[in-house]
């Protein structure tokens, strides 16, 4: 007798929609792969075809209702995509449900970006900005996941930013800790505005109602304003349990990517500040990229070496 | 059958109540404060008591009791409970005072790691049988050596079942064998009999009634399939008629009934007094429960 693989069955039942399909059609060839007595077996002979069906298409819209939270920007362009939201749907499998929870969305936007390489956009380079936005995405939900099992791991407690003294300028900088970046086409909130028209709560069944245009898609993507989306992970809710994450974010011109190849704890901003001016960089750009550098540190998205 | 045990007699009777969510429509301290509103509030919440804690005694400051209803407990199958988890759900229920502990009987999350039932959709039920009951029983007892209260056991909504068990079998058992208290929620048993094509009272008689310490009723949906309706649970929807009757029905078979409580997330406020209006009339005619009923004096 094997209670855990009746377990296994249930829930490959319910979301593996190939063994679910088979299940409705042939309930003993489907289950056949299963180590299962024949009174093991014949638990599953109570389960109505069409009740599993629902309950299975209620529970991945459930899902995703949750998921699209991580990737609302995304999922609005794949609804806009030919049998994109069923592409969605399609991804609540085995694979992805049997993922700890707290990894699950990590995993579930690594399976989307593969996806999103094999659809057919109007143009390559729309594709590339869908993918760039989804990039941006999977960036904020692979910092919180990590955030997050740190926490867990050892307690990190919430911290609070240092204060910057006199000789900030002087002092080597690195990336912070659970920071990512991304140039995206437009300003992020600009673009969810346009492209998410509810709040992320609702949007999986906004999208599901009313998919995103392809024309709306179309010229959202290709207005080009770039900006390099910096992305901080932050605690804000310290706990044993469930560690609340939240993010500060900055958004800079897409000029100033280049200067974070700088930023690797030898040099301060000072220096970078020098070497820009060497190569004819006017006054005006320098304070810019100084005010950047300065509130890059403020919101704890560099520090100093 | 087992004798209740002194720990069940002795919960305090909160009368008629609502499960609410703490901090959306409708306000819970504004329905506590308005002639014939809810006597006590029931809310589900993070499992962390520091996050909720200042709604929680806004409404307590209302003077309303609350009764904490999570969805992160396995209370059955093979995957046990974090122990983090756990020891923080005991100190959630402390803190907010919490007269027990219920939650429905199924899947929050599977293998590995704590979560709440939404990581799944939403509840996976358990599957019916001997071998899961013993497994039911283990993880009973798991939360029972953590949480201080008594344990409430419920059975969840049921779109589909698996196993023949009865349903009053499977439950009456695993609240006999782990000296636990019942829920009841009325739109589940109502699922129960569309998903299985039974009725529960023909398995009445396997139900330890004098167990059963609360009563809820809520909205739902009905979803037409190929083999019949479907229930779905929705609480911001209205009560199904087939709830109603289900009500109706049970009440005269529950003695012990201490609390019922109308779960009414997202339900508009101005729908919410006149539902306990005649969820309380239904009490004062049909309840089995002296005491629930003597609760009810003065209350519209």
């Amino acid at each position: 007798m094997s209670f855990e693989q009746q377990e296994r069955v249930m829930f490959d039942l319910l979301f593996d929609s190939k063994l679910r399909n088979q299940f409705c059609e042939d309930q003993v060839r489907a289950l056949a792969n299963y180590d299962l007595d024949e009174a093991e077996q014949g638990d599953f002979n109570t389960i109505r075809p069409d009740a599993l069906q629902l309950d299975a298409a209620m529970r991945a819209d459930l899902v995703l209702s949750h998921l699209c939270k991580s990737f609302p920007i995304s999922f609005s362009i794949m609804s806009s995509l030919p049998n994109g939201l069923d592409v969605l749907k399609q991804l609540i499998d085995t694979t992805t449900m049997t993922s700890a929870s707290i990894e699950r969305a990590t995993v579930f936007g690594n399976r989307l970006r593969e996806q999103y390489a094999t659809f057919s956009f109007a143009s390559d380079k729309e594709q590339a900005i869908a993918m760039a936005i989804l990039e941006a995405e999977l960036g904020m939900a692979w910092t919180s996941t990590s955030l997050k099992q740190v926490v867990l791991a050892k307690g990190l407690e919430i911290e609070i930013n240092a204060v910057l003294g006199d000789d900030w300028l002087e002092k080597p900088i690195k990336l912070a800790a659970y920071v990512c970046a991304a140039i995206i086409p437009q300003s992020y909130l600009q673009l969810k505005k346009v492209l998410c028209a509810v709040s992320d709560d609702c949007l999986w069944r906004q999208l599901n109602n009313t998919p995103l245009s392809v024309s709306i898609r179309k010229k959202t993507l290709l207005t080009e304003d770039p900006r390099l989306l910096v992305v901080r992970g932050y605690i804000s809710r310290s706990s044993q349990c469930e560690p609340a994450v939240d993010f500060k974010t900055v958004e800079l011109s897409e000029g100033f990517a280049p200067l974070f190849q700088h930023v690797n704890g030898t040099v301060g901003v000072a220096e970078i500040l020098s070497q820009l001016s060497q190569i004819g960089a006017q006054e005006q750009m320098l304070q810019g990229v100084q005010s950047a550098f300065k509130q890059l540190l403020d919101y704890g998205m560099l520090e100093f070496a | 059958m087992v004798l209740m045990s002194d720990h069940i007699k002795a919960l305090p009777t909160l009368g008629v109540g609502a499960s609410l969510s703490l901090s959306s429509k409708p306000d819970p301290v504004s329905l506590v404060q308005t002639e014939g509103g809810p006597s006590f509030v029931e809310y589900a919440g993070l499992v962390d008591v520091d996050a909720i804690i200042e709604e929680v005694e806004r409404v307590r400051a209302a003077g309303a009791p609350v009764l904490y209803h999570p969805s992160h407990i396995n209370f059955c199958g093979s995957y046990a409970n974090s122990k983090t988890w756990l020891e923080a759900t005991a100190q959630h229920i402390e803190a907010v005072d919490s007269a027990w502990f219920a939650q429905d009987v199924a899947y929050c999350f599977w293998e590995t790691g704590a979560a709440y039932s939404t990581s799944l959709g939403y509840f996976v039920p358990p599957i019916f049988n001997r071998a899961s009951l013993e497994k039911a029983i283990e993880r009973v007892k798991e939360v029972q050596d953590t949480v201080a209260v008594t344990v409430a056991i419920e059975p969840p909504p049921l779109t589909f079942i698996t196993g023949t068990m009865p349903l009053f079998s499977f439950f009456g058992e695993l609240a006999e064998r782990t000296d636990s208290a019942i829920l009841l929620d009325m739109g589940h048993l109502v699922s129960y009999e569309m998903a299985s094509g039974k009725k529960v009272h023909d398995e009445l008689a396997q139900l330890p009634c004098e167990r059963v310490v609360e009563v809820h009723i809520a909205g739902g949906r009905l979803k037409e399939v190929a083999d019949g309706p479907i229930y779905v649970d929705a609480h911001e929807c209205t009560i199904l008629e087939q709830t109603w009757q289900m009500f109706e029905a049970m009440l005269p078979a529950l003695p012990n009934v201490k609390a019922v409580c109308y779960e009414c997330e997202g339900v508009a406020e101005s729908s919410v007094l006149p539902t306990l209006k005649r969820i309380r009339r239904i009490v004062r005619e049909l309840s089995a429960s002296e005491a629930l009923v003597a609760s009810l004096d003065g209350v519209v």
